[in-house]
């Protein structure tokens, strides 16, 4: 797995490619942690390169919502593959989190 | 021991008779050297006093002859001067010689006797001579016929020398006959203005009544003396045979040694005191001897050695007398005074004998005074005292140990009880096992039992220690593996299990080596767990004995938090797994040479055709062999598994295998980065099997989800365990059975429904994965055998 990040004002887009699983949560759970220590309250997930997600995954995005949802911040998930999208469904992920399918929705939702 | 002979023995060799020995030893050899100064001393002393008495003795006798002698000498020497002178009337003369015949009883006879022609020119002989006869004097006048006294010695000598002279002893014919000596002096007429010889007058006495002047002296008790002339002619003398027998006769008579040297000395006129042997009655003796002044004769005197000495040898035999008295006394008092003291050494020493025969009835008198013996003898008697309370407590502490004895006995039929008596006639299976404890019971154990139709579980075990304690262990031991659920616990889990109960209350920090095993009847896949025992041995098809060395964790009893873990083989059908303990590698011969486990491998390969129970009796009488005399210091303990075919009742979870059908199986551990092995086993069996790519992925998100559910919560320790994953592949379905020894974990009971209408603060966080792999999979199946969690999911294609 590999994480990318971009700014777009005070938005930050983190884009997360291959898999996102029990190996592997633990590098985006910490990043993810140490954005929100810095304030950086403004998350948009870009999921377009993620090949699978797994509870581990989810448990993680769930980690974030939380705490920014605490500190009045924006936590979007954007260009979700239809298995990633799948699974959320099954997990019933979907009616929690906010879900954009372009990235311009989704960095409107986290302006605002 | 002989009581009687030691009695007598002691008789002799008791204190009272050794000192009285040593002491009067001592005396004795003081007093022979004390006595033997005082007699050499006094001897010398009594020698000289005698030699002194002797002397005066001597010359006293002397006195006394030379006092009968002198007036027989004086009267014809004053004849003699008056005869000189012829004018004096020889009548005269001769009446005075016939009255001093008369008044002198010791004179014999007296003679005056003339020249021829001298006194009468007329007559050739004239010579009147008076003799005693009887009481009366006889007158005779000798010559004429055949008596020519002028040739006799005692008128010729005194003419030839011309002085007075005692003549020797001689036999009188011409008027005595007898034995006598005669004095006689010559006398002179001036003729024509010379000196002629003119005759002798002569005293006669006999030899007799000089004895008889001789025997008058008395020489103590039974001395004598006796009378030698000049010429070494014996004039008197006790044994009459002798007088007048010259020396040499005499000599040979006496054979004394020396008496011819002192004979000689005497003829010199000289005198001494010299020590005869055999003289006169041939009694040890002491002569005396000295010269009697006017006649030329010498006197001896003998003294008996037992008269002289007498009051010497008096004096040494009361001394000695006095002496072995008093020796004989001393000995008698230090017999009593000794055994007085050692009255209690006695007393002990038969009290010692009674207490030797057990008998400790007898008392003791208590002694007063505080020497040493009575010392020993009141510590004897707090001893005897003692002893009877030792033995007392003894004969309780016996009957005691005797009654823990027999408790031991019914102890160790409780002990083999407790290990399994019959073994399972099974066509798949055959065991044999054997313990032979070291002491009465011991501290070995072994264990099998069948858990359903197709699991074997067994067991040996070596508690440290031997006797009650190690064989309470072993029992606890045994009952905790009998006790653990080994349906759903893994066998490592139950070792942990038995270790955590035994460390949680080991006052005695006892401990105990430990195998467990599972053998799989129906595939031969054995599972061992080795906490520090001797590493089994498997007798392999191909001939090999292989040994298997995986340390599976430490022994029971020493940390309770310590992992185990379990070692993986198959035993194909005719291999035989060996268990035993170290008594039988450890078994020691007298020269604690030990059997070995070398030695044990190679006697395996030789029986290792034979059945197991004819391997156990052989290997047991091997070691009993190679022991020989030397004792057994430990238990021997042996069990073998022989698994001779697979059983055919098939189990949960395993699926007969038909054709077509391809199995593949993945072990990890439960290490998170090892589900990287399981992902890439699942996108290959996807190209391999050519899975859809959604069911794939599908299978790889239950997969995910069960698997790290058991690595993250299956296990509350932190050491290796293993996962087992099979997929086998059959037409349209995809079966997955993952197996973990993890804690019971059913996952059809467990709870993943997901609430969508909760809040995401309300949502909890796990049951997740559990949900996706219900969704995701078509049928799921849990089970719980042997200590693990089976999991069966069936995906449909």
């Amino acid at each position: 797995m590999n994480i990318k990040e971009r700014k777009s004002g005070d938005i930050c887009v983190i884009g997360v490619e291959g898999r996102l699983d029990t190996m592997t949560y633990g590098i985006l759970e910490k990043r993810l942690l140490e954005m929100i220590g810095e304030g950086q309250i403004r998350i948009v997930v870009d999921c377009s390169e993620m090949e699978y997600i797994s509870s581990s995954g989810l448990r993680v995005f769930l980690m974030g919502l939380k705490k920014i949802k605490s500190m009045n911040g924006k936590f979007v998930l954007t260009r979700l593959p239809d298995q990633v999208h799948e699974i959320m469904e099954i997990a019933g992920f979907t009616t929690i989190f906010e879900i954009r399918k372009t990235e311009e929705e989704a960095l409107t939702v986290a302006g605002n | 021991m002989k009581p009687a002979g030691n009695r007598r023995n002691s008789r002799f060799h008791g204190l009272a008779f050794r000192y009285g020995f040593f002491i009067l030893s001592g005396i004795l050899v003081i007093f022979i050297v004390a006595f033997t100064y005082t007699f050499s001393f006094t001897y010398k002393i009594l020698l000289e006093d005698a030699r002194q008495n002797a002397s005066n003795v001597t010359q006293l006798t002397i006195a006394k002859i030379q006092h009968i002698l002198l007036p027989i000498e004086e009267v014809p020497d004053l004849m003699v001067q008056k005869l000189e002178y012829p004018e004096n009337n020889t009548f005269t003369i001769l009446k005075t010689l016939r009255e001093f015949v008369l008044l002198n009883k010791e004179v014999y006879g007296s003679c005056l006797a003339f020249e021829p022609y001298k006194f009468d020119p007329g007559r050739k002989y004239y010579a009147p001579y008076f003799y005693q006869k009887g009481d009366s004097i006889i007158s005779k006048n000798l010559g004429g016929g055949d008596y020519d006294y002028f040739r006799m010695g005692w008128y010729s000598n005194a003419k030839r020398t011309g002085k007075s002279c005692w003549s020797e002893p001689y036999y009188d014919k011409g008027g005595g006959d007898m034995l006598m000596c005669t004095y006689s002096v010559p006398f002179y007429r001036m003729e024509g203005g010379k000196k002629v010889f003119t005759g002798v007058v002569t005293m006669d006495i006999s030899l007799s009544s000089l004895r008889q002047i001789v025997d008058s002296i008395r020489v103590y008790k039974s001395g004598f003396g006796f009378l030698i002339s000049n010429k070494g002619t014996m004039i008197t003398f006790p044994d009459t045979t002798l007088i007048n027998r010259d020396l040499f006769a005499v000599s040979r008579k006496l054979r004394g040694t020396n008496i011819i040297g002192v004979f000689e000395d005497m003829m010199k006129r000289g005198s001494g005191f010299v020590r005869l042997r055999n003289i006169h009655q041939e009694k040890p003796s002491w002569m005396f001897y000295s010269p009697v002044a006017s006649t030329g004769w010498s006197l001896g005197l003998i003294f008996p050695s037992q008269d002289l000495f007498a009051s010497f040898y008096d004096f040494s035999y009361r001394l000695v007398t006095i002496f072995l008295l008093s020796v004989m006394t001393m000995l008698v008092l230090i017999i009593l005074i000794t055994r007085k003291f050692t009255k209690p050494l006695t007393t002990l020493v038969n009290a010692t004998r009674l207490i030797g025969q057990g008998d400790f009835r007898f008392a003791l008198p208590v002694y007063r005074s505080k020497d040493e013996i009575t010392q020993l003898a009141n510590s004897f008697n707090l001893m005897q005292e003692e002893l009877q309370v030792y033995i007392q407590n003894l004969k309780e502490t016996t009957s005691a140990k005797n009654r823990l004895e027999s408790e031991l006995d019914v102890a160790r039929n409780i002990q083999m009880g407790m290990l399994p008596g019959s073994f399972p006639q099974r066509d798949d299976l055959e065991i044999a096992a054997k313990l032979e404890p070291a002491r009465i019971i011991g501290g070995d154990l072994y264990d099998f039992f069948l858990a359903g139709d197709d699991r074997l579980y067994f067991a040996i075990g070596d508690v440290s220690g031997k006797g009650v304690p190690a064989s309470l262990f072993m029992a606890i031991t045994r009952t905790l593996f009998r006790s653990r659920n080994h349906k759903e616990e893994a066998l490592n889990l139950i070792m942990a299990g038995i270790n955590r109960e035994l460390c949680r209350d080991n006052p005695n920090q006892m401990f105990v080596t430990f195998i467990a095993g599972m053998l799989d009847l129906k595939t031969g896949s054995m599972e061992l767990c080795n906490g520090g025992h001797n590493p089994p041995l498997i007798l392999r098809k191909n001939g090999i004995i292989e040994k298997i060395v995986h340390h599976g964790g430490i022994p029971f009893g020493i940390y309770e938090d310590t992992p185990y873990s379990t070692f993986k083989t198959t035993l194909e059908e005719g291999e035989t797994l060996v268990l035993y303990t170290d008594g039988i590698t450890e078994a020691a011969n007298i020269q604690h040479q030990l059997f070995g486990e070398e030695n044990l491998i190679k006697l395996l390969s030789t029986v290792r055709e034979l059945n197991p129970g004819a391997i156990v009796s052989t290997v047991f009488e091997t070691v009993k062999t190679f022991a020989g005399e030397a004792e057994q210091s430990d238990d021997n303990t042996m069990l073998l598994v022989k698994f001779r075919k697979k059983s055919t009742v098939a189990g949960l979870g395993s699926p007969s295998l038909s054709s077509g059908q391809e199995i593949v199986r993945l072990k990890i551990s439960n290490r998170v980065a090892e589900i990287s092995k399981l992902v890439d086993l699942i996108s290959d069996l996807e190209k391999r099997w050519s899975l859809p790519a959604a069911k794939a992925k599908e299978i790889n998100l239950a997969l995910e989800e069960l698997v790290s559910n058991i690595i993250f919560y299956a296990y509350e320790d932190e050491f290796d365990h293993s996962v087992d994953i099979e997929f086998s592949k059959q037409p349209g379905t995809i079966i997955i059975r993952i197996e973990d020894d993890g804690k019971e974990f059913n996952i059809l009971e467990a709870d993943s429904d997901i609430d969508n209408s909760l809040g995401i603060d309300e949502r909890p966080v796990g049951g997740l994965g559990i949900h996706f792999i219900k969704t995701f999979m078509n049928k799921i199946e849990y089970s719980r055998e042997g200590g693990k969690n089976i999991v069966v999911l069936t995906k449909e294609l």
